[in-house]
């Protein structure tokens, strides 16, 4: 398997009064451990770029293959399956349960899995730990900062060990500083776990972080540029939080 | 009007929730107009049916034990303030000589100038009597013996036969009930002659205006009256029908207000709702200047537009209501009742209670809304919902719970009238729903654990949804709690009192028929009597088994007025009476022997108890009597004593027999009843047969039992109403959540699991709980009604009536929650993206 995602064509068109084309064919290809980020003015169709990625919402048009699999021909049932083993989501909202803690959020892909409730607290643990947050196991996410509420979000994708990550505008409510501990730790998971990462964002800092920026307007990629391996280390602290 | 814009606009936003309260409204309006029509529909002609019968007294004055006294007492009466008018009394048995032909009949003495005295009669023919010597004469008497007007009857008096000139045809006005004949009308002061008694009378009924209280009114008769005599309720009313009304229209005024709680319960729930969902908006709104009190407004708007659409639907819909249930209750009174009711007050009533549930409803969200900080709800993700019970509504739901305790206590004791026992409930079951939120932590915990073993995650899930909406989630559960334990406790109550009535029935209606003068006993010893021998000639006829000749009268035991029921208990093998507690067979044999039964009001009243004894003065005379047993009556308001009618005449010198009890051989009871018929009208007597009255009671019980259904339905109905709105604001609350939850892989099954496992949280505390309470409401009840009835009704405990109402109730909330749940799981995964 060369590419984890594989585009052909994608459009989306949203029908109404006007019809609105978000996408209009839009050809993507990604190989494991690679970190992209998506730029483009408000409304150019990232965030439905992305949800049609996360098997989220069908396309109007083209296919899409991830991992290998064809995603057209698989059911509701068989798309939200594979969105709960095999790929994580982070959200600007930090979507949150706000009746479950902190360690119980991470838990929850796992328990939905099946897994037994110790096991799953047990790698939710873990997964806390690997975002820092050990010492907020037990807080419900209306007890803890923005910043804190989006890593326990970053656990909660990776706690299934998904092969890619999606995330629409993670740091857009969050300070820099926080953004930049969210941004460092998706980073990290891209180097050290090989998971593809897809992260959409306004912010060229960030951007500057990932292996490749996808420029989209108006539904088209209007600029595909990879970054040299080796700019990526300068980048890293580069930013002294404010 | 831009408070009722914003309203209007706030109503068209979510009009799946206002449309669930406003049904609720409806359903509350139209119960409250349903049951105040019918309620004042039978009460009017449940008076009419009475009047026919015995006057539209409100109160008589009589002789203590019965007996005769002097109408110059009138005078003194005149004088209490409040006396409508007075009617004197006077009736007495006689016989009537046609040309070739004679009948029994009644003689009823009135008086020319005084119109009350005629009331229930009409002139069909002829004119009254104007002088002494003139008689009326009741049409099917008149045809018997082939009287016109002008005939020259001649009548049995204490002054041997006197002619009479016949003026006029008489005829009760409302249709009687029971085949009633011979009734002879006479001017007052001309009967009183004739019968040797000048200026006495059997009794003064007295009409009160209106809105008097009966019972102050009897205290102020009371002072002016001499030792001797003694105001009362005319006895004849406490009536087996009176009881039976009264306690439908307790459980119909049960039901209506039960339904209005809930409906506050529920429009309450909806306006704290979109308050809290509104946090954000109102405090824009506070921030560019409105108002607390233009908040306030604004809201109050929103539940008086709500409360005016409750009234205009909830109208048309109780009206109708209202004519099925005076249906209902017409077959329970065996009477036609009027089918265009006066609609003004029970259409007045429903225009004032839909708006004042909602506004009542919505006085505690809007002050909460008045209260939002303008900074407050612009933070991002605050969990507003306070999770901890407040204090205070604890303490106002411990106050409640004991309040209302003293109110079924007061009820019980006889301190209060029923209605305050509808009060009671009403604050006992909001005290109830005001301590969920105390006690629904440890509950749901309880709960919670099996629905965890069943449920797993989703399951856990439920039960923290359950609990982090404490105050949606209390009312919800209180809703159910309601409905579930109103159905029990009237449920029960009515089986207990419609077994109590058939048991009653089965124990003591050994006959077949039963053969009496015309009009009810109004004053018993005085009461036409039948000759005995007359009894001997009904035990020769043909298919005659068994002939029981009873003998009435009034009589004075331990100080209370009583009706002493004098019959042949030789005749019995076993104990025509429906006993409370003793050996039958003993008691049978000291029947006998002398002793007598005490009915368990008057027992009640005069504390004896079996083995006590018991004086009972009957004119002169005058006797200890043991009390063998205590046994449930119905009649004369259960104010009864038996004794052998041997007994009775040897030691109380009771003559005559007031009613024949017959009964038949099996084969021959249809061959049997025309010949009685025609002996009945020959003689000027009522024939009843038992199997008419059987069907009499059998159709009362099976209209309430109808009635009851339909309440109960209605009452789950509200219920579920309340799971699929409260079910449906959580699902639509957790929009973003779900969609996340589906975006990270929950599927569609485990979201429709996590929504029926809050169905079966709620569900199952709201169900049980119910239960429990409606068993103990149904006890207090059960107590209620026997302070209301002065007797002891058995508590009828039907397990499989609870049982099947937890079960209906759980699948109504199951049921409920299937559209919520599947709303649910159509929520598309990109909903936790949208920014807004
Ligand atoms: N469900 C939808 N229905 C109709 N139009 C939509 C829907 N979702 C997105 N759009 C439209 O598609 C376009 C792309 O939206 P989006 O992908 O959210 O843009 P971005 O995330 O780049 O700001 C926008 O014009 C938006 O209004
Ligand atoms: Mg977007």
């Amino acid at each position: 398997m060369e590419h984890v995602i594989e585009a052909h064509g994608l459009t989306k068109v949203y029908e109404g009064e006007v019809a609105v084309h978000a996408q209009r064919g839009i050809d993507l290809f990604v190989p494991p451990a690679t970190f992209v980020a998506i730029m483009g003015p408000s409304g150019s169709g990232k965030s439905t770029l992305l949800h049609i990625l996360g098997a989220l919402e069908p396309p109007t048009d083209g296919r899409l293959l991830l991992e290998g699999t064809e995603i057209g021909k698989l059911s509701d049932e068989e798309r939200t399956l594979l969105r709960r083993r095999r790929i994580g989501f982070v959200f600007q909202q930090f979507n949150l349960l706000p009746i479950f803690t902190a360690v119980e959020n991470v838990a929850l892909p796992l328990r939905l899995d099946g897994v037994a409730e110790s096991e799953a607290r047990k790698r939710a643990s873990e997964a806390l730990a690997m975002v820092g947050l050990e010492h907020r196991e037990n807080h419900l996410p209306s007890k803890i900062s923005g910043g804190e509420q989006q890593r326990v979000a970053v656990a909660r994708a990776l706690v299934t060990k998904p092969a890619i990550i999606l995330a629409d505008e993670p740091t857009g409510n969050l300070d820099s500083a926080a953004g930049e501990r969210v941004i460092a730790m998706l980073r990290g998971l891209v180097d050290e776990q090989r998971q593809t990462l897809v992260l959409v964002t306004h912010d060229p800092a960030v951007a500057s972080r990932a292996d490749r920026v996808i420029h989209v307007r108006d539904g088209h990629i209007d600029e595909d540029s990879e970054r040299p391996e080796e700019e990526i280390p300068a980048a890293t602290g580069a930013r002294p939080p404010r | 009007m831009i408070y009722f814009r914003y309203a209007f606009r706030e109503l068209q936003r979510h009009p799946g929730r206002w449309l669930i309260s406003l049904l609720s409204v409806v359903i509350a309006v139209a119960a409250i107009v349903a049951v105040s029509s019918a309620t004042v529909t039978t009460r009017m002609a449940y008076q009419q049916v009475f009047e026919a019968l015995s006057g539209r007294a409100d109160l008589e004055i009589v002789a203590h034990g019965g007996g005769h006294f002097n109408q110059g007492i009138a005078e003194k009466i005149r004088e209490v303030p409040g006396t409508r008018a007075i009617v004197p009394v006077f009736h007495r048995g006689t016989i009537v000589y046609g040309d070739d032909d004679k009948a029994k009949a009644l003689a009823v003495g009135f008086v020319p100038d005084n119109p009350e005295s005629l009331a229930g009669l009409e002139i069909v023919e002829g004119k009254l009597p104007e002088r002494i010597n003139e008689i009326a004469i009741q049409s099917s008497l008149a045809s018997a013996l082939g009287l016109k007007v002008g005939s020259r009857p001649r009548l049995l008096t204490s002054s041997g036969l006197r002619t009479f000139t016949v003026s006029g045809i008489v005829e009760p006005e409302t249709a009687a009930r029971l085949r009633q004949g011979g009734m002879v009308l006479a001017r007052l002061d001309g009967l009183q002659r004739v019968f040797r008694s000048r200026d006495a009378v059997d009794a003064l009924q007295i009409l009160l205006p209106e809105e008097a209280d009966a019972h102050d009114a009897i205290s102020s008769y009371a002072r002016v009256l001499p030792s001797e005599l003694k105001a009362q309720v005319p006895s004849s009313r406490s009536g087996l029908a009176e009881e039976t009304l009264l306690l439908t229209q307790v459980s119909l005024n049960m039901a209506s207000a039960l339904s209005f709680t809930t409906a506050v319960f529920i429009v309450l729930s909806v306006f704290l709702m979109s308050v809290g969902e509104r946090r954000q908006q109102l405090a824009t709104m506070h921030a560019v200047g409105a108002t607390r009190r233009q908040i306030v407004r604004m809201i109050s708007a929103e539940a008086f537009l709500m409360g005016i659409g409750g009234t205009v639907f909830g109208i048309p819909l109780g009206v109708y209501g209202g004519s099925f249930l005076i249906r209902v209750m017409g077959s329970l009174l065996q009477t036609n009742l009027p089918p265009a009711p006066d609609l003004r007050w029970a259409i007045g009533t429903g225009a004032v209670v839909g708006p004042a549930i909602c506004l009542l409803a919505s006085w505690f969200p809007a002050r909460r809304a008045a209260r939002v900080s303008p900074l407050e709800g612009m933070r991002p993700v605050v969990d507003m919902e306070q999770r901890r019970p407040r204090r205070r509504t604890t303490a106002i739901g411990v106050i409640g719970l004991a309040l209302s305790l003293l109110l079924a206590l007061g009820t019980m004791r006889g301190y209060l009238p029923v209605f305050a026992a509808i009060v009671a409930l009403i604050i006992s079951l909001v005290a109830t729903v005001l301590l969920i939120p105390a006690l629904l932590g440890p509950v749901v915990a309880l709960v919670g654990y099996p629905l965890r073993r069943v449920f797993g995650l989703e399951g856990e899930m439920s039960q923290r949804i359950v609990m982090r909406r404490l105050t949606r989630s209390s009312l919800t559960i209180g809703v159910l709690l309601m409905a579930v334990s109103a159905s029990i406790g009237t449920g029960n109550a009515v089986f207990s009192i419609t077994e109590d009535v058939r048991s009653w029935y089965e124990r003591t209606i050994t006959a077949d028929f039963l053969l009496r003068p015309m009009m009810p006993e109004m004053t018993g010893e005085q009461a036409a009597s039948m000759s005995e021998s007359f009894g001997k000639q009904l035990s020769a006829m043909q298919g005659v088994k068994m002939v029981d000749s009873i003998s009435m009268a009034r009589v004075d035991a331990g100080g209370q007025e009583a009706m002493l029921v004098a019959r042949d208990f030789s005749l019995y093998d076993q104990v025509p009476l429906d006993l409370i507690g003793g050996d039958p067979e003993v008691v049978l044999r000291k029947l006998r022997d002398g002793a007598t039964v005490v009915g368990s009001v008057l027992a009640e009243r005069i504390g004896v108890e079996p083995g006590d004894t018991l004086r009972i003065v009957f004119g002169e005379q005058s006797h200890e009597f043991p009390v063998a047993a205590i046994a449930t009556e119905y009649t004369f308001g259960g104010s009864i004593l038996s004794l052998d009618r041997e007994v009775a005449k040897k030691l109380l010198h009771v003559e005559g027999v007031n009613t024949y009890l017959i009964q038949a051989r099996p084969e021959s009871i249809v061959q049997l009843e025309p010949k009685l018929a025609a002996l009945a009208d020959e003689n000027g007597l009522l024939l009843q047969s038992f199997t008419e009255l059987w069907r009499v009671i059998n159709s009362m019980v099976t209209g309430v039992t109808g009635g009851l259904w339909v309440l109960l339905a209605l009452g789950l109905v509200v219920g579920g109403l309340g799971v699929i709105n409260t079910l449906t604001m959580n699902v639509l609350e957790q929009t973003r959540e779900i969609g996340m939850l589906r975006a990270i892989g929950m599927r569609r099954r485990q979201i429709v699991k996590t929504v029926l496992g809050q169905a079966a949280v709620l569900g199952v505390i709201g169900v049980l709980a119910g239960a429990a309470c409606g068993l103990s409401l149904a006890r207090s009840i059960n107590l209620t009604l026997g302070s209301t009835f002065g007797r002891y009704v058995p508590f009828v405990m039907r397990p499989e009536f609870v049982a099947l109402l937890v079960i209906a109730g759980l699948a109504i909330v199951m049921l409920a929650a299937i559209f919520p749940a599947r709303r649910a799981a159509q929520l598309s995964p990109i909903e936790a993206m949208r920014q807004e």
